[in-house]
């Protein structure tokens, strides 16, 4: 037994501080780990794909049919044989973001009015020298039988 | 008396004419006598004026055969005799000679140019392959047949006078030009040339304008679509150049300045146009469809735009600008001043990149074309300046914060939207120069109450950007934190054990 109550509350005070020490490292070590691994996955310049549900307002504008692709706009269509269509929806002239334009049913640059079909080409006399850089889209059904777009970027982009 | 009559009638028609015609000579001897059909007879007529029979050539040198006065002799097949030279014959046969400089200067034409079969054979008209009912085109079908002249004789078809209509015999025909390719084909040259400066003065007896085969070249005729062609949209300048270019060809051609007085007409449009953007455009950067003379002047149809059409012709691509341009206060102006409209701050054939120097320019009260801005047009131009240069810096500086952000690791995909609709409007704000209208230019560098203008969104990225600091700064601390609670621990934890250390030594 320990007589002395000094040497006692000191020692109880030591693991105090050791125990507290111990929560606290704990939860240093947990706090970042899980910082880092739980935010979503990082969408930076790298991103190859992305899936969309095509008839949500918050993903694809109804209007533009503009979408995010990483930190660039992408542009999402339904081509002329009905099938999706994606496109980066930087415009091939001076990077502008291009927009579905309904009354032409084309894909309109408005900085310049460059013009592009729904197959991306660019239409000759307006200003983009190359047709847009085409995405790969894949439908797919989830296990609720939604349909959801992947789109990614092609092989050779 | 009956047989002595007999022999009488035969002799009359078979025997008597060769008699008469053993007095004459040869093929020409008989064909061109009147009794014989017309066929037959005008051919003969037609090669004895033509350069051929001057140049001591005979019937038999083309359509082989014997020189006889005899029939069988004459045009017998075993002598070599082909009658009508098939088209597809014609380039070998005119070759022989035609290809052969030492033979072109046996007949004292050393200075005639040759190797044409040899072109003509390369040619899209050599290439044509043979469609039943119509006859390809050959050398006869431009330089017709046994009269043969010099193109510089004026009965020759292919004598600058005459060319646009030799091609368009041909060329204006729907139905043969079908007959060899596509049914978008073009039957309307002739009547565009007709409207052009070309044709106008052609039809005036001025022999120096271009005709058809100026520019489309004479027997290696190709088309626009083959890189070697003369009007391939890569060597139209050189090919326009070539008279345009020349002052010996253009001396006493005039053109109306915008006080309307002639001057004469330059000849530096080639060298100008291709220190242009088009050119680089299309050499530079592979856009065969950016410009080339004739795409602002017209091809068939070449006539220079008059000036208040200058806008139109540019818009034929520019029609962003254009969509400001025409209804803003400054085209009216520019009109009433009768100056080019786009080309007054732009320049013709040598328009350089548009930058914000061509701004600052009209700001000082400089313009390309000479004309003097009013000082209120001067102001806004040194506002747009001010404003879209303003943006610029703007958005330069958003983007370094932005990039040193995410050099710490930092996701700033949000930001990079924001500045990516802040470029947007920096581009948008200088077409919106065209306007010339301060309230236009401040939404786009501002924004309205509907639309954000380019400095709200780069204000959004830099936000984003400082949030993004801002959670690093928190981050640091967090570290910071835990390295002190490390550090604590240890201590204590040294403590501890020297504590448990010392009991262990003196025990009870
Ligand atoms: S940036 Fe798209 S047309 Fe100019």
């Amino acid at each position: 037994m320990d007589r002395d109550p000094t040497l006692r509350s000191r020692r109880s005070f030591l693991d105090m501080v050791i125990g507290l020490g111990f929560t606290g490292l704990a939860a240093a070590v947990l706090y970042p780990v899980a910082r880092y691994l739980i935010p979503p996955v990082r969408s930076g310049p790298g991103t190859r794909s992305v899936v969309l549900d095509p008839d949500d307002p918050a993903q694809v504008d109804p209007e533009t049919r503009i979408f995010v692709f990483g930190s660039r706009p992408g542009i999402l269509v339904k081509g002329p044989g009905g099938q999706w269509k994606a496109f980066s929806a930087v415009c091939t002239h001076l990077s502008c973001t291009v927009r579905f334009q309904a009354e032409s049913n084309q894909i309109w640059c408005p900085c310049h009015n460059g013009l592009f079909d729904l197959n991306g080409r660019n239409i000759p006399g307006t200003p983009p020298p190359r047709p847009l850089e085409e995405f790969e889209v894949h439908e797919r059904e989830d296990e609720s039988g939604k349909k959801t777009l992947l789109v990614s970027k092609g092989r050779s982009a | 008396m009956r047989t002595s009559g007999v022999v009488l009638a035969l002799w009359l028609t078979f025997l008597f004419p060769v008699v008469v015609r053993a007095e004459s000579n040869g093929c020409i001897g008989c064909h061109i006598d009147d009794t014989m059909e017309e066929r037959a007879r005008i051919p003969a007529e037609r090669f004895k004026d033509g350069v051929h029979a001057k140049a001591g050539l005979g019937c038999i040198d083309c359509h082989g055969g014997r020189n006889s006065d005899e029939f069988m002799q004459a045009h017998s097949r075993k002598n070599g005799f082909r009658g009508k030279i098939k088209s597809a014959d014609q380039p070998e046969v005119c070759g022989n000679c035609h290809d052969d400089p030492s033979r072109m200067a046996g007949f004292g034409a050393a200075d005639l140019a040759t190797g044409q079969a040899d072109r003509f054979n390369r040619s899209v008209h050599g290439s044509i392959s043979p469609v039943e009912g119509f006859e390809t085109p050959a050398c006869t079908s431009c330089h017709g047949t046994h009269g043969f002249a010099a193109p510089s004789d004026e009965s020759s078809p292919v004598h600058p006078a005459r060319v646009p209509e030799t091609c368009a015999r041909c060329h204006s025909d729907l139905t043969y030009m079908r007959a060899f390719t596509s049914a978008r084909v073009r039957v309307d040259q002739l009547i565009e040339y007709r409207t052009s400066i070309h044709g106008q003065r052609l039809a005036k007896g001025d022999e120096k304008v271009a005709v058809c085969s100026s520019c489309h070249a004479d027997h290696l005729i190709l088309p626009a679509s083959d890189s070697r062609s003369s009007v391939h949209p890569l060597n139209v300048a050189e090919t326009c150049g070539r008279c345009h270019s020349d002052p010996e060809q253009m001396k006493g051609y005039e053109i109306s300045a915008p006080d309307g007085t002639s001057l004469p007409l330059p000849t530096d449009q080639q060298s100008r146009y291709t220190e242009s953007v088009h050119y680089a455009a299309m050499t530079e950067n592979g856009d065969l469809s950016a410009p080339t003379c004739n795409d602002c002047h017209g091809n068939h149809g070449a006539t220079p735009p008059e000036v208040r059409a200058v806008a139109t012709v540019c818009a034929q691509c520019h029609s962003r600008p254009a969509e400001l341009f025409t209804p803003s206060e400054i085209r009216k102006d520019l009109d009433t001043a009768g100056f080019p409209e786009c080309a007054t701050c732009h320049g013709h054939h040598r328009i350089v990149p548009p930058g914000d120097a061509l701004l600052a320019g009209i700001a000082r009260g400089e313009t390309v074309a000479g004309w003097t801005p009013l000082p209120a047009y001067r102001a806004d131009a040194q506002g747009f300046l001010d404003g879209i240069l303003g943006l610029k810096a703007r958005i330069d500086a958003v983007e370094e914060t932005v990039a040193a952000a995410e050099n710490y690791g930092m996701d700033l995909t949000k930001a990079r939207l924001e500045l990516t609709r802040a470029r947007d409007h920096l581009i948008r704000a200088r077409v919106m120069v065209h306007a010339f209208d301060p309230a236009q230019m401040m939404a786009e560098l501002q924004g309205t109450r509907e639309e954000p203008g380019g400095l709200i969104y780069a204000e959004r990225a830099q936000n984003l950007a400082e949030l993004a600091f801002g959670e690093r700064a928190y981050r640091r601390k967090g570290m910071g934190f835990a390295l002190a609670i490390i550090a604590c621990l240890m201590v204590a934890l040294i403590m501890k054990i020297r504590r448990m250390e010392s009991r262990k030594a003196q025990p009870g």
